[in-house]
């Protein structure tokens, strides 16, 4: 026997963060819903540490089918708490009707809400992160390094160094940020720019080394400078003639700085508008700054003796280039140039043969 | 008026003008009025804070195995019973946990059952929507059920979005060699919170 849709529950929002203050009381709304179509009844509890200085305004909650319902969450902390950093606390609701019936297992909904309360660390103690701006080749990257003192005391005197990295683990940039002075529980960004006219196209790594107080952090991020690419140097076809077996190869090369896999090229090849025949290449991987060649083999025993245009678009990293070219399919028999050359002297000697050897001879 | 009292013609006439007179006045100073109301540009502001919410739903909320002999094992990986379901009708990616809910019991009492045994067992496995969660870090082996202690995370991300939101729950039952008969019922508690 199988019961549908009726086990669903929800709450908001998912999560709160609240910095500790010595004897804070404070109020935070909680909402619970439900969005099934028969009644419910939500069991409201909180779990977790520091769980004694938080209350809950009800202890359960009736909802009607697609209704909400507010509560409050009233947190009432002491003086004074020994666990710095991030505390959690979990607001919970349950379902608390669902029960399996005789013979089966069931299952009910529950959902939480993540309640963090931030206790500052003893002495001085911050919290960093750093971001960089994607950019094309040759604008401005832009960094921000957020702080956050996390720690009990002032920071007087609060700066970094950003270090920027090629693929290479070479380093090929260091910047200075302004200093800032930050208080116990404040937050706040600072803003530095790298000009990246001569830097080439790739993934960069940018390391912040902070130093505050004596005391010394780090922060890393990565960033793009322009997009991946692969250029289509060129285009060679094998001498074939109608019926044969072309070898189209293109030559590639990477305008990356990192390993770009699972390139190839699908050739499309036209005779006027109409679309004659598809082929593809096979499948490489490209090294940083790389090239190769890809290879497709087009066959022409039914192809007529004309000219064709292909359009050749290679595929990698969810991008594409494309190149167009011509392919001219010849007849089996080839009046060529070396043909003419020899078969000239061949005839005027018959013709000599014919009416002046004779005369001679 | 006249001696009789009777009002001359020029007196109706020029009472009556008045009357006109005050009746449309009054009326455009009314309708000015309106006029200056209604074309006022008064404007307001709406504001709404969006917040994220946390929602599950289990779509399949019970598993029947029917009769099974003392010795003898089943499991829903064949679809028969149908495997829980859950669902993220949330606007955020959660972690699901697992649980016994406290109102119930284990579901074997016999040799070998109980909380945290091999008695009873779950495992996380894809819908036909895949890709809806983490599966490397989601729990797809087959692991017992635990008691009322949750076990984290056994449905790591599951997505929000609509074409990719659910997650089965597999379940495998032994039934011990001495588990007496009768009905036997277990609700399991799932859990999510944001990942």
């Amino acid at each position: 026997m199988v019961i549908e849709n009726s086990s669903a529950i929800g709450i908001g929002p998912p999560k709160v963060e609240v910095d500790f203050q010595p004897n804070l009381n404070k109020e935070i709304t909680f909402m619970v819903l439900n969005q099934i179509s028969i009644p419910i009844r939500a069991e409201l509890y909180v779990r977790g540490d520091l769980a004694e200085y938080i209350t809950l305004e009800k202890e359960y909650i009736d909802l009607d089918p697609g209704k909400s319902a507010t509560f409050q969450v009233y947190i009432t902390l002491p003086s004074k708490i020994d666990t710095p950093g991030p505390n959690n606390l979990r607001i919970g609701a349950l379902e608390s009707q669902i029960t399996s019936e005789a013979g089966t297992v069931g299952a009910k909904a529950g959902v939480e809400s993540k309640l963090i309360i931030n206790v500052p660390y003893e002495g001085k103690y911050i919290k960093a992160d750093l971001k960089a701006t994607d950019i094309k080749k040759g604008e401005i990257v832009d960094f921000t390094l957020s702080i956050s003192n996390i720690g009990e005391e002032y920071i007087a005197d609060l700066d970094a160094s950003i270090e920027i990295y090629d693929s290479d683990d070479e380093k090929i940039a260091t910047i200075k940020t302004d200093s800032i002075s930050i208080s116990s529980g404040e937050k706040k960004d600072i803003a530095a720019k790298w000009s990246s006219e001569d830097a080439e196209a790739g993934i960069y790594n940018a390391i912040a080394k902070i130093t505050y107080d004596g005391n010394a952090k780090e922060a890393e991020t990565k960033f793009r400078i322009g997009d991946v690419l692969i250029e289509i140097l060129d285009v060679s076809i094998s001498k074939f003639k109608k019926g044969e077996i072309a070898g189209i190869s293109l030559s590639v090369q990477s305008k990356w700085n990192e390993e770009i896999k699972d390139v190839f090229a699908d050739i499309e090849i036209y005779q006027g508008d109409e679309l004659v025949d598809s082929i593809e290449t096979n499948k490489i991987t490209l090294g940083s700054w790389e090239k190769k060649t890809l290879n497709a083999y087009w066959n022409t025993a039914n192809i007529k003796k004309g000219d064709y245009t292909a359009k050749a678009v290679l595929n990698y990293a969810n991008q594409t280039t494309y190149k167009e070219f011509g392919i001219e399919v010849k007849s089996g028999f080839e009046f060529g140039t070396i043909t003419i050359i020899i078969s000239i002297p061949v005839l005027f000697f018959i013709l000599w043969w014919i009416f002046w050897a004779k005369k001679i001879l | 008026m006249n001696k009789k009292g009777e009002m001359s013609n020029k007196t109706l006439a020029v009472l009556v003008i008045l009357a006109i007179v005050i009746s449309v006045g009054s009326t455009m100073m009314v309708l000015d009025k309106i006029k200056i109301a209604t074309t006022g540009a008064a404007t307001g502001v709406a504001k709404v804070n969006v917040t994220g919410v946390v929602a599950i739903s289990l779509p399949v909320n019970t598993v029947d195995f029917g009769s099974i002999f003392q010795g003898y094992s089943d499991n829903t990986t064949d679809n028969n019973p149908a495997p829980l379901k859950v669902q993220n009708d949330g606007g955020v990616n959660v972690n699901v946990s697992i649980a016994r809910d406290g109102s119930s019991a284990a579901l074997f009492s016999g040799t070998g059952g109980g909380d945290n045994t091999a008695s009873f067992q779950f495992k996380i496995d894809q819908t036909t929507e895949t890709g809806s969660f983490n599966y490397t870090e989601s729990t797809t082996t087959w692991t017992n059920v635990p008691g009322t202690t949750a076990l984290d995370s056994v449905i790591a991300m599951l997505d929000y979005q609509d074409s990719t939101d659910s997650a089965e729950v597999d379940l495998l039952i032994n039934v011990p060699s001495d588990e007496t008969p009768g009905a036997k019922n277990e609700t399991l508690v799932f859990t999510a919170e944001q990942s």
